[in-house]
């Protein structure tokens, strides 16, 4: 007689619950290093070549699908680019797309804000793999000076910072994503704060402020530059969007849109600056 | 090497393989809502759906770990601690509870899919990955309902290739029992997966109708 095969399947499911619960224990106290880190550095710098080769080969597939499934407001954005086409009697349109390219890497060449902190110009060639991230993969790598956590920047202020490293890519985790947290001090008040990402169309929220600071809606932010962040200070980070004090509250609940556009990113700036070197 | 549970491992790996690649270019740029589909929960749900439970089991916690090397905001074990869950749960509901008909994929895909999404959200917020639930309930159903859309659009082509890759060494298929719609692989499968007695009862029941 056979012996009964539950027992054995439940054991099986345990000792894989356990196995998993053990690395994702070892994965949380190793933090941001360790050989977990190592492995996914690994992983991407493996499948870097073959992932440009097929995004490249599949890219046209994946744009024939997004065009059926947004076909409507494809449609009307066409109409109105035929519009605006027909009024400014424009010919040249890839020229024109070419030139807003240029004027893209242009105007992010002489960042006021930047002062002398070197940096790196890099294109955008991937969005994240995960639908509970928000983070975009940029052409630049280890071996054109980028570390984990340097701050990525386009003209509009600061997007995001780089999350993880392999050769010649590097994933940068974006202002929005529920985990980021940055600085941020108000340029009218002075009053400083944390914003923390709420995910993809999501204001961030500002924590940490406290009631009786002069905070208005409309008011810009800035990376505040306290020792121990992670960003040089007076980076464009987002403008104020609404400040509520509720009552008994020792804290406003401010909410902050960033002011870099987060959704079309094609070239930005990964600052090779770090708290330890300035 | 040569042995048929070698070359079954090897088959599944490179289609666990397949998936990820997959998964980090063409599927990232499938986007409804913004809401990419997972091919690895997929994988997971169709290693349940003909494997059975233990396969299920195995076949998920794979490509969790796969998942995992490419994900960052969230500890390193925890997408193979969700898969495998979600691929027992597929393999152990699929043998007590249906025939894996190829016909039935895309609703088992999809149920496992939304299953999977709560599991992995679940998981996560238990082992203090708060960000996970911080875009609100009304988002999480949209991504729910987005993937599990998704996983039922890929269910057929999947199921197809899984089976492929956990078929066994040819056996007839009279002798290990019916399975309709499916290929002897995932027969072989759940030859293996169902329990014994269960399958025993169901042979007798077939032999007195004919």
């Amino acid at each position: 007689m056979a012996a009964p095969r539950y027992p054995r399947g439940r054991f099986l499911l345990l000792l894989l619950v356990l196995l998993g619960v053990t690395l994702v224990t070892l994965s949380g106290r190793s933090g941001n290093g360790g050989m977990f880190a190592r492995a996914r550095s690994y992983a991407r710098q493996v499948i870097d070549p073959v992932q440009t080769a097929i995004h490249s080969a599949l890219q046209p597939v994946g744009d024939f699908i997004y065009g059926a499934v947004e076909y409507r407001s494809l449609e009307r954005q066409n109409q109105l680019l035929r519009q605006q086409l027909a009024s400014e009697q424009s010919t040249f349109v890839q020229a024109a797309s070419a030139q807003a390219e240029a004027q893209q890497v242009l105007a992010q060449e002489h960042l006021g804000y930047l002062g002398r902190i070197p940096s790196v110009a890099a294109r955008v060639v991937n969005v994240g793999g995960s639908n509970f991230e928000q983070t975009v993969e940029v052409d630049r790598g280890s071996a054109d000076g980028i570390v984990t956590g340097q701050p990525v920047v386009t003209a509009g202020g600061l997007i995001g910072s780089v999350s993880s490293v392999s050769r010649h890519l590097a994933t940068v985790t974006l202002l929005d994503n529920p985990s980021f947290s940055v600085g941020v001090r108000d340029t009218k008040s002075g009053a400083v704060g944390v914003a923390l990402g709420e995910g993809q169309g999501n204001d961030d929220q500002v924590i940490n402020v406290n009631v009786g600071q002069q905070l208005k809606k409309g008011d810009y932010m800035v990376t505040s530059g306290l020792p121990l962040e992670h960003f040089p200070a007076g980076i464009p980070v987002g403008r104020v969007t609404s400040v509520l004090a509720p009552s008994g509250a020792f804290q406003l609940d401010v909410s902050m849109r960033p002011m870099a556009d987060l959704v079309n990113l094609q070239f930005v700036r990964v600052l090779l600056w770090s708290p330890q070197t300035g | 090497m040569s042995s048929p549970g070698a070359r079954r491992l090897v088959k599944v790996a490179a289609l666990l393989v397949v998936g990820i690649v997959v998964q980090t270019t063409f599927g990232n740029d499938l986007r409804v809502h913004e809401v990419a589909p997972d091919f690895m929960v997929l994988l997971a749900v169709t290693g349940g759906f003909c494997g059975g439970p233990d396969a299920g089991a195995v076949i998920g916690f794979g490509a969790g770990l796969l998942a995992d090397l490419f994900l960052l905001g969230t500890p390193f074990g925890l997408s193979a601690l969700a898969l495998c869950l979600v691929g027992f749960a597929v393999g152990w509901t699929t043998s007590n509870f249906m025939h894996p008909r190829l016909v039935l994929a895309p609703l088992a895909a999809a149920t496992g899919t939304m299953f999977g999404v709560f599991v992995f959200v679940a998981i996560g917020y238990v082992l203090g990955q708060a960000q996970l639930v911080a875009p609100g309930k009304r988002w999480l159903l949209v991504l729910a309902v987005v993937e599990a859309a998704y996983a039922a659009l890929f269910a057929v082509p999947a199921t197809w290739l899984m089976s492929l890759a956990l078929r066994g060494p040819r056996v007839p298929v009279s002798a290990m029992g019916e399975v309709p719609g499916v290929g002897p692989g995932e027969a072989a499968g759940r030859r293996h997966a169902m329990p014994a007695p269960r399958a025993r009862r169901r042979r007798r029941a077939r032999v007195k109708v004919r």
